[in-house]
């Protein structure tokens, strides 16, 4: 699935929970509601782009575009999809030109306020004909429905803290648990699924990929499971006092004055207020990270107070993969940068900002192409790495996604790459390749 | 102009659809129930069947308008639509689906009201504003005209029109929202004559960047305008801008950079840069002009130095392009390294380290603390830190409820001892205090098993504790709490037994009682001072548990109040100063007695029963003085007969 389509699908999801949402508040007819559908038109003519007849299905907890399974966009809109499995929802069918009636219907019906299905014809639920076993035949992978529950669990933390100022620690301990036993048997698929970024829940997306991150480092380092689930509580947590700063500073896209500068500095310590307040076992540790993951090794950094030790190891670790993460995410102020970019800035960091051995454990278990990097090849086509290399300059595990003529292969294509055929590192964005949606295949893969 | 023989079909399409709604118009107009009429069905059919598929329709003084070409009206109807529309500062109309005929005919009946009062409504789109849908949407024109007030000349503020004559078609599709891609694709496709593609793309950078500024500086009136910023994110529109500069062929990626670095002071023009990742200038040095790339080392440099670190600090410190090239090999290398001496075994050590580190027991209630005091620390907002003391509370009390006494007790004496606040936020933290201090908190840590450490935290409540208590018992019915409640109160005030002197002045006796009865509890001779203060109480009950807590606060001290109070006008307080005095050994309360019963001012009843204490008591002192009353022969009055006679008893019952 390219990057374009999980866009595709996106764009739909997106303005299908829009109305959803808008139908509940407002009456059919209302300017906002109106709008919604336009919107929602808007992104439905993207989503069919073009052809006669298109089908969404919900099937084990995944979005199918034509029956292929959709990853990215499961993930992201991973509530709304719950929502319609509870309508009994199985497919969607788009028969184009949609009528904005129906739309409506759509979004009601999804949003359970109302039973009328659509009328017009131009939008069918459940066509029977549609609903047939012969999906994609890898569906979505345990893996990325672990991901999705720490996901949905930092979600609802952080909306319960913005409604509430507090919020249940049990369910996110709960998904962080589930996560670590997939992570732990699929080491490598873990670390290409926490390349998935998300523009419009950075935070989220960020927080989970910092917890699988954390959990593979300690893992390197051979460290109990018992032990690091804490630690990947608080990762998972680590700032979610976020929510406490205005998003309008958090997106402001250029260089922030003194002032946007010291409202993002509470975040720290609004976390740990805030996890402190919900309580909990393991409330105390994941409290500290929040606290102390701007601490920095040296003992700069905030929020500043009489510190009579150095950051504990959960909140150094947690440092080094924060920045990891952040360098290599498109943010709101800066473009994501490549793996190997940031792998220098933590090295550059090392014994003032972060703790040098966690540093080098990092890169150890990250490697000089960690899973996910893409990769453009000498004759031009471009791969994804797939799993971890533990010897230095041995061939990379890869599988090739856009082939030497720069099309999008429609079936990637495992191979061993040596070194010296990579030309350099390329961004997802630049190539439009989503290195996360292939962990299916590659699971697929595997198995076979 | 156009003539009906050249129209293609959207044009026929275009006048179909115009004619059927002046043709609806008209009919709204004659017809006392427009809605029943077939040209105003067919103009709902219309616009239904268009919906979508035409593009905005401009308004003149009686003509419409199609990307810039005029539509000559055919009809009348349509021509008086039109300039209705123009009079209520329509500019644009636009098909776009869902009508209903009751939609069209309130869309009719606000076009059909006068100017001046929709203007003074606050104009036609917010009188439009919650109507049934009419498959149209208008777009309105100058808005600040209303406002101000004056003619046609004020400038519209609807950054997307004034783009409009600087962007082709996809930009201004892309300013909507559209992909960072198709931006790129709409500059690249600039035409000849359109200007420069680089001076177009960086203006209409500008353009979007001040128009936003303005939006969010004036919300209403960008609303007005058609503005819709989303409130968490009002610059996604410049970001998704700014990201189609990446789509852009490199030669005018080359270009654009050029004119951004040139007026590097401009406003807008270091943000654009911040946008970059270091890897994306790093890659774009070596094109630049020998200017450019000095001007962007040079501000590598101060973007470095920001406290945030910067994208740039890949370029900082060096001084050419050259270099750059070799820095960022050296990235790869660096990494390298580190790979193989892991692999040699070089950092083992490290990583055993930081692995015992890791399964280190961790002991949650210390990080606890350290957190709160963290917190407490550097809260410098009042509401923040009244919050930060709420936890701080809901936490002590969470662990008590969870006989969970030892870590309940690190929390608060963590904090109060050594207080990580300026003495300026203690009344703070004593109102958060005294808001969790219950009798059921109290009682919870009165009966914990670890009685010294629940003695240190009552300590440490003090003054919040005794006004809880004190209010208690001055109500409470049941005599066992009562009881209990005086026990606590009594540890309580173990470390400052003045805090409860406010109270010993309350009218109720029986609650000054209880707070002898406390005061005695506490078991510190301090308390003695406070004890005192009521030694003269108006109520007997009061004076009688003065003797109690005399005796266990000060034993010594409390001899020769005990022997006072033998002369006490009340019968209970004698009767009780017996029986305490029975009990204390002293060798000199012997001495005491005889002297008392020398002076010969006790009631006779008490002397008798001081007589009777003498001979129980034994001592070479008493039995001399019993002896000598024992002795007297001749004795007048009943009362020294009743002194003798016990003194006899006394004495024999001895031998
Ligand atoms: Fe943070």
């Amino acid at each position: 699935m390219s990057a374009a389509a999980e866009r595709q699908v996106s764009a739909f999801l997106g303005g299908l929970r829009r109305l959803s949402r808008q139908v509940g508040l407002y009456p059919e007819g209302h300017p906002a509601t109106q709008e919604a559908v336009e919107l929602l038109g808007e992104a439905v003519q993207e989503f069919l782009d073009g052809e006669p007849e298109v089908t969404l299905t919900i099937f084990q907890e995944a979005f199918f575009r034509n029956r292929v399974v959709v990853p990215h966009a499961s993930l992201e809109y991973r509530s709304l999809l719950q929502e319609m499995e509870q309508r009994g929802l199985e497919t969607i069918t788009l028969v184009p030109p949609i009528s904005a009636a129906d739309l409506f219907d759509l979004a009601a019906f999804v949003g359970g306020v109302s039973d009328d299905l659509p009328a017009d014809g131009t939008i069918v639920l459940n066509e029977p004909m549609t609903v047939d076993p012969e999906l994609d035949p890898t569906p979505a992978s345990k893996l990325r429905t672990s991901y999705g529950n720490v996901l949905d669990a930092i979600r609802h933390a952080s909306s319960a803290m913005v409604v509430r100022g507090s919020f249940e620690l049990g369910t996110v301990v709960d998904a962080v648990e589930g996560l670590f036993e997939h992570t732990l048997s699929h080491p490598g698929a873990a670390l290409l699924l926490s390349t998935v970024k998300s523009h419009d829940e950075y935070t989220f997306f960020h927080s989970v990929n910092v917890c699988i991150l954390s959990l593979a480092v300690g893992q390197m380092i051979g460290v109990d499971r018992d032990v690091l689930v804490p630690a990947g509580v608080g990762a998972v947590l680590h700032d979610i006092g976020k929510v406490a700063v205005s998003p309008e500073i958090l997106n402001y896209p250029g260089r922030l004055s003194a002032e946007q500068w010291k409202e993002i500095e509470i975040h720290p310590q609004e976390g740990a207020l805030a996890i402190l307040a919900a309580g909990g076992e393991g409330s105390e540790i994941a409290a500290n990270v929040a606290f102390e993951h701007h601490a920095r090794f040296d003992g700069e950094g905030y929020p500043r107070v009489s510190r009579v030790r150095r950051p504990h190891v959960y909140s150094r670790l947690v440092q080094v993969v924060d920045t990891y993460d952040a360098i290599t995410s498109r943010r709101a102020y800066r473009r994501a940068e490549g793996p190997s970019r940031a792998l220098q800035i933590l090295l550059d960091g090392a014994g003032s900002y972060w703790d040098p051995d966690l540093v080098r454990a990092f890169i150890q278990m990250m490697g000089v192409y960690p899973p996910g990097s893409i990769l453009r090849v000498d004759d031009g086509a471009i791969a994804v790495v797939v799993s971890r290399t533990e010897e230095p300059g041995a061939p990379l595990s890869v599988v090739t996604v856009v082939g030497p003529d720069g099309c999008h292969l429609d079936e990637p294509e495992p191979t061993i790459l040596p070194l010296d055929r990579v030309v350099r590192q390329e961004l997802p964005d630049d190539v439009g390749v989503d290195p996360a949606s292939l962990l299916e295949t590659i699971e697929g893969g595997l198995r076979v | 102009m156009s003539h009906p023989a050249a129209l293609d079909r959207s044009e026929r399409e275009l006048l179909e659809l115009l004619n059927g709604l002046g043709a609806a118009w008209v009919t709204f107009q004659l017809y006392p129930n427009p809605l029943d009429q077939a040209p105003f069905l067919r103009a709902v059919d219309l616009l239904a069947e268009h919906a979508g598929d035409l593009p905005p329709i401009g308004i003149g003084p009686g003509t419409f308008f199609v990307g810039g070409e005029e539509i000559v009206p055919e009809r009348e109807g349509v021509e008086k639509f039109a300039r209705q529309l123009f009079v209520h500062d329509v500019e644009t109309l636009e098909v776009v689906g869902d009508p209903t005929a009751q939609g069209l005919a309130a869309f009719f009946e606000v076009i059909s009201r006068p100017d001046d009062e929709v203007a003074d409504a606050g104009g036609i789109a917010a009188a439009l504003v919650g109507m049934p849908s009419s498959g149209l949407r208008i777009k309105q024109r100058g808005l600040l005209n209303l406002v101000a007030g004056d003619g046609t000349e004020s400038e519209p503020i609807d950054p997307l029109a004034e783009l409009v004559g600087e962007l082709p078609e996809p930009a201004r599709a892309a300013l909507h929202g559209a992909d960072p891609d198709e931006i790129a694709e709409a500059i690249v496709e600039l035409e000849d004559g359109d200007g420069d593609p680089s001076a177009v793309y960086v203006d209409a950078f500008h353009e979007l960047r001040e128009r936003i500024d303005d939006a969010r500086a004036d919300p209403a009136a960008s609303l007005r305008a058609g503005i819709r910023l989303p409130p968490e994110d009002p610059y996604r529109t410049l970001r998704s801008y700014i990201e189609s500069f990446f789509h852009l062929p490199r030669w005018l990626q080359v270009e654009v950079l050029e004119r951004v670095l040139a007026e590097l002071s401009r406003p807008g023009h270091q943000m654009f840069l911040d946008q970059f990742s270091g890897n994306d200038l790093s890659e774009l040095l070596p094109e630049l002009s020998e200017p450019a790339q000095e001007r962007l080392l040079e501000y590598a440099v101060q973007a470095a130095s920001d406290r945030a670190g910067h994208p740039l600090d890949l370029l900082a410190g060096l001084s050419s392009a050259v270099e750059v090239e070799a820095a960022r090999r050296s990235v790869a290398d660096r990494v390298t390294d580190v790979l193989r001496a892991a692999s040699r075994g070089v950092f083992v050590g490290d990583l055993e380290v930081l692995r015992s580190e890791m399964e280190a027991e961790i002991d949650p209630g210390r990080f606890e603390l350290e957190v709160i005091r963290g917190l407490f620390e550097c809260e410098g907002r009042q509401d923040r830190f009244q919050r930060v003391a709420r936890v701080w509370t809901g936490r002590f009390t969470r662990h008590l409820r969870r006989n969970e006494l030892p870590q309940a007790h690190r929390l608060l004496v963590g904090v109060l001892d050594d207080p990580p606040f300026g003495e300026d936020r203690l009344p703070v933290v004593r109102r958060a205090l005294e808001r969790m201090t219950t009798t059921d908190v109290l009682f919870r840590i009165a009966d914990a098993d670890e009685t010294e450490l629940a003695d240190e935290i009552l300590a440490r409540l003090g003054s919040a504790a005794v006004e809880v208590l004190v209010a208690k018992l001055g109500e409470e019915e049941d005599a066992a709490r009562r009881r209990h409640l005086v026990e606590v109160l009594g540890r309580v005030v173990r470390e400052r037994p003045r805090d409860l002197e406010g109270h010993l002045g309350d009218h109720r006796w029986y609650l000054v009682r209880n707070l002898v009865a406390a005061l005695g509890l506490s078991g510190t001779p301090r308390a003695v001072d406070s004890v005192r203060l009521v030694a003269d109480h108006a109520d007997h009950r009061v004076r009688t548990e003065v003797l109690r807590a005399y005796v266990r606060l000060d034993r010594d001290a409390a001899i020769p109040a005990l022997v006072r109070a033998l002369a006490d006008p009340h019968e209970r307080v004698r009767q009780n100063a017996i029986g305490l005095l029975e009990a204390v050994e002293a060798e000199d309360v012997d001495a005491l007695l005889v002297n008392e019963l020398a002076r010969d001012r006790l009631p006779t009843d008490t002397a008798v029963a001081v007589v009777e204490l003498l001979g129980r008591r034994g001592g070479r002192r008493a039995e001399g003085c019993l002896r000598e009353l024992a002795g007297r022969r001749f004795v007048f009055g009943s009362r020294r007969r009743a002194l003798r006679r016990a003194a006899r008893a006394a004495l024999e019952a001895d031998s």
